[in-house]
């Protein structure tokens, strides 16, 4: 009982603090998409991903209610960082949802023309992009003008809001940004912990560069994820406190190694000794979405790495040329750095007899004799304004006509035979990193559907007069880019092919830009007039070193860039069913397909494949 | 070149020129070269050689290229008339002939033996073989073959040969700049300037949502067809969606969030 009451107090008593409404709550995942689209229609960055603002402690101004309540003020606010752009995960700052609704309009278009490159001052970089924003959108003059009135009259309205002489400033900039009563401001006493925060403008504490400077000055704030604001409500610095560094001497580490996109746990590796600079420690650092500090780390040399985890070298597959030496772009150099990458061309170890299961089979003979008719090689057509025959029966019917007096004339007499060969050569390039470990359902993983794929499409394309080669990938850091050559050009589609599909085991990460250059190398050679490179992939690019992000979103997309020069279609499958904006960036709109469910991706591919190429 | 004495001293089909492509046209012109233009569509390239053809005096064959074009239709075939066949020239036959301009819109739509005709004519030959009545064509000094081709289609199968690519002197075509689309939309249509400003800068914004929310660009000629529109009398905000965003794109979603951002671009009080 005691517990009851103390539940609805909890709950009534958080709510009086809350100066949300709640009733009139827009939710950012209803209308994610369409923020996405007018992020970038106003201009924003088009490499940039739309994300949660972290939900974190307001470190300012708070209510006597809400020290009651002793829940922490909670308040997201927006920012835009160089890897993502986040928004709050709801607004509900006015009592009217079509409100709402507009401030998170106009936050987008807000971020879109933001700039915190100066970094020197909080309050005049908002009221410029205010400024900015309303001169180069006029339409948004009323939306704003509304807005900061409202949110004003709200803010006066707080009880506990002393009308100090700052927040009386912070009003008066809402409701007119004029830039020159910023200056005239006297900024050092002004504090932005101390202003309760303002919705309307971007957050003074940004999400990313909050992250960043946690992770290397190794501060103690604290830190809540919104994503696990409910389920784990563990002070960061504590859990930071608790884990002791690790020992090289305490053994096995089970975790698994490709997941720190949606992992959070404490994973001890020290990103600094991966490469040089200090700051892609920093870039690596803000892909993750909790970062746990450890103190006390005296030296680099003994911490644990990564490639504990490998097998040993009699253990893992065959490498059979090593030592093929490819670029690297690197985006912040705008530079393709030479010889950046070596890929290694690889075979499993063990190729085992196996056989598909006679479901698969049967498909696979179905599909076969579907492209076996599409490519049936040549047709007389019938009644052509031109062609090498004469189409009696049409000219015989038209003599006939005129015989009659009719005075319409079918000048369609001609046969034509036409031919339906095409030239096209296709390399179907997998993904065969760790990830697609993962299951899909209670029987399969995503490698399963990936082998299937491989299966189907190459039985498809067997019957077909194309020519087509099929490779696997995974990476290990850039001097260890894996590839698995499983049907050349050349060869024949036999057991061979479809015993080594079976055998292959996922491993690594995904160091796409690399294959996809080394696939387009291959592809090159052929002298076929099309030449297409579909990619299977399961997720994003990311490998264990600075690979990841926007460092590998913009290395693949350079690699697919080049590919084109080259005359080459690249176009990417992928499974990946979460919201991946990256996609569209890297390959274009037209040029990827997400299959939702995994379980229909070997039967869609061959599918896909002949309405692609039509 | 000036653009604004062009347009008043003649009823040349009004130009302004983006570069140096005037002059291009009219050395290839002089020197017997063909010419192949590059560029999205709507961005002025038939309007171009509409324009250069009046201004060198000759008469102008245009073909929309469609997949069912076959060599014969631009030669020219025999028709049976009254129980008598007759020949009749094809445009392509014709311009040759007559010493005209036979521009080739969208080259590579047209079937892959099309092609091949223009082939003897594109390069220093300059000949019309018409096998079906056993002629040789020579072309005079003042026919031009040009034709156009859209890169940016995304079709896997259709693409120019090289074959076909390299007999040509190439320009390439983009959407004009910022102050000269303004004011070919305002000598185009006579709306007022700061509407024109509002329509090309949401265009340049739209422009770079190609390959990502969209599959085209917005074209010069939607940035006409709006302003037109609007110097009719319709609603400004209107007059975008209809000739502005409702052509680009097909999904629901993008639309609205597209005319949220025209709305907050055009809705000046």
């Amino acid at each position: 009982m005691e517990e009851y009451v103390g539940q609805i107090w909890h709950k009534y008593i958080t709510k009086a603090a809350s100066l949300e409404f709640a009733e009139a709550k827009v939710e950012l995942n209803d209308i994610r998409h369409t923020l996405a689209i007018q992020f970038r229609a106003f201009g924003g960055d088009l490499a940039l991903e739309l994300k949660d603002a972290l939900n974190k402690d307001w470190e300012g101004k708070r209510s006597f209610l809400s020290k009651l309540a002793s829940s922490q003020q909670k308040m997201e606010l927006a920012s835009v960082g160089i890897n993502n752009l986040y928004l709050p995960k709801h607004i509900a700052i006015f009592p009217d949802k079509e409100l709402n609704k507009k401030t998170y309009l106009w936050l987008s278009a807000l971020l879109a023309s933001y700039e915190n490159s100066t970094g020197t001052n909080w309050l005049e970089d908002n009221v410029k992009s205010v400024n900015k924003t309303l001169s180069l959108f006029p339409g948004l003059r009323r939306t704003y003008r509304v807005l900061s009135q409202e949110h004003v009259k709200l803010r006066s309205k707080i009880k506990t809001l002393k009308q100090t002489e700052d927040e009386l400033i912070i009003q008066r900039l809402l409701l007119s940004p004029d830039i020159s009563e910023v200056s005239d401001l006297n900024l050092d006493s002004f504090n932005p912990k101390d202003i309760f925060p303002v919705p309307l403008w971007c957050d003074p504490f940004p999400a990313e560069a909050t992250r960043i400077e946690k992770k290397l000055k190794d501060t103690q704030t604290e830190s809540d994820i919104a994503k696990h604001e409910k389920a784990k409500k563990v002070d960061l610095r504590k859990k930071g406190e608790h884990v002791d560094d690790i020992d090289e001497k305490d053994g096995l580490m089970a975790f698994r190694l490709d997941s720190v996109f949606s992992w959070t746990e404490y994973i001890p590796v020290d990103r600094t000794a991966d490469e040089e600079n200090e700051d892609q420690a920093a870039l690596a650092a803000e892909d993750i979405d909790q970062i746990s500090v450890v103190r006390g780390s005296e030296t680099t040399a003994g911490k644990l790495k990564f490639d504990l985890d490998l097998p040993g070298s009699d253990q893992d597959d065959i490498t059979i040329n090593e030592g093929i030496k490819l670029p690297e772009w690197d985006y912040r150099k705008s530079a393709l750095q030479k010889d950046f990458c070596r890929l290694h061309t690889m075979q499993p170890r063990k190729v085992e007899k196996h056989e598909f299961s006679p479901k698969l089979r049967e498909k696979a003979k179905r599909l076969k004799a579907q492209f076996e008719f599409l490519v049936m090689q040549k047709q007389w057509l019938k009644g052509q304004p031109d062609g090498s025959e004469i189409d009696l029966e049409r000219f015989i019917l038209r003599q006939a006509d005129e015989l009659n007096g009719q005075v319409k004339q079918d000048s369609n007499l001609y046969l034509e035979l036409r031919q339906n060969s095409r030239s096209l050569s296709c390399l179907l390039l997998a993904d065969l990193s760790l990830s697609t470990d993962s299951y899909v359902n209670n029987e399969s993983k995503i490698i399963d559907m990936i082998k299937d794929s491989l299966y189907l499409f190459s039985e498809s394309l067997s019957a077909t007069q194309d020519r087509f080669a099929i490779g696997g990938f995974s990476s290990k850091r850039r001097d260890m880019v894996r590839y698995y050559p499983i049907k050349s050009f050349d060869e024949k589609q036999s057991k061979t092919t479809l015993d080594k599909i079976s055998s292959l085991t996922p491993g690594y990460y995904t160091r796409m830009g690399a294959a996809i250059r080394h696939a387009a190398n291959q592809l090159e050679k052929e002298s076929t007039e099309t030449k297409l490179l579909l990619l299977l992939s399961d997720g994003k690019p990311n490998d264990i070193d600075l690979y990841e992000g926007r460092y590998g979103i913009e290395d693949t997309k350079h690699a697919v860039r080049e590919a084109f020069t080259k005359g080459i279609r690249v176009f990417c499958v992928t499974i990946d069913d979460e919201d991946n904006n990256y996609l569209p960036y890297i390959f274009g709109s037209a040029n990827y397909i997400k299959i939702k469910r995994a379980t229909e991706l070997p039967e869609k591919l061959p599918k896909l494949y002949s309405l692609l190429t039509k | 070149m000036d653009a604004k004495t062009m347009i008043e001293t003649s009823d040349i089909p009004m130009y302004v020129p983006q570069h140096n492509e005037v002059d291009v046209f009219q050395m290839a012109f002089e020197n017997q070269l063909p010419l192949m233009l590059k560029g999205p569509t709507g961005c002025g390239k038939t309007r171009f050689v509409t324009h250069m053809a009046e201004k060198l005096g000759r008469p102008l064959y245009t073909v929309a290229c469609h997949d069912d074009l076959t060599a014969a239709d631009l030669v020219g075939r025999y028709l049976i008339e009254g129980g008598q066949t007759v020949w009749r020239d094809g445009p392509l036959t014709r311009a040759v002939r007559e010493g005209g301009i036979c521009y080739l819109d969208e080259v590579v739509e047209a079937r892959k033996d099309t092609t091949v005709v223009i082939h003897p004519l594109s390069d220093d030959r300059r000949q019309l073989p018409i096998d079906r009545t056993g002629e040789l064509l020579q072309a005079p000094d003042d026919f031009m073959l040009v034709i156009s081709y859209n890169p940016g289609y995304q079709n896997l199968l259709k693409g120019l040969k090289p074959s076909t690519r390299q007999r040509f002197v190439s320009l390439t075509f983009d959407y004009p700049k910022s102050e000269t689309e303004q004011s070919i939309i305002s000598k185009e249509t006579g709306v007022d300037d700061f509407t024109v400003r509002q329509l090309v800068d949401l265009s340049n914004a739209l422009r770079r949502l190609k390959d990502h929310d969209l599959e085209e660009s917005v074209s010069t000629r939607l940035i006409v067809y709006t302003a037109t529109l609007i110097k009719a009398g319709m609603d400004p905000i209107q007059a975008c969606r209809a000739a502005l965003i409702e052509p680009l794109s097909d999904d629901e979603e993008v639309v609205k969030a597209l005319m949220e951002v025209v709305v907050a671009k055009l809705d000046v009080e």
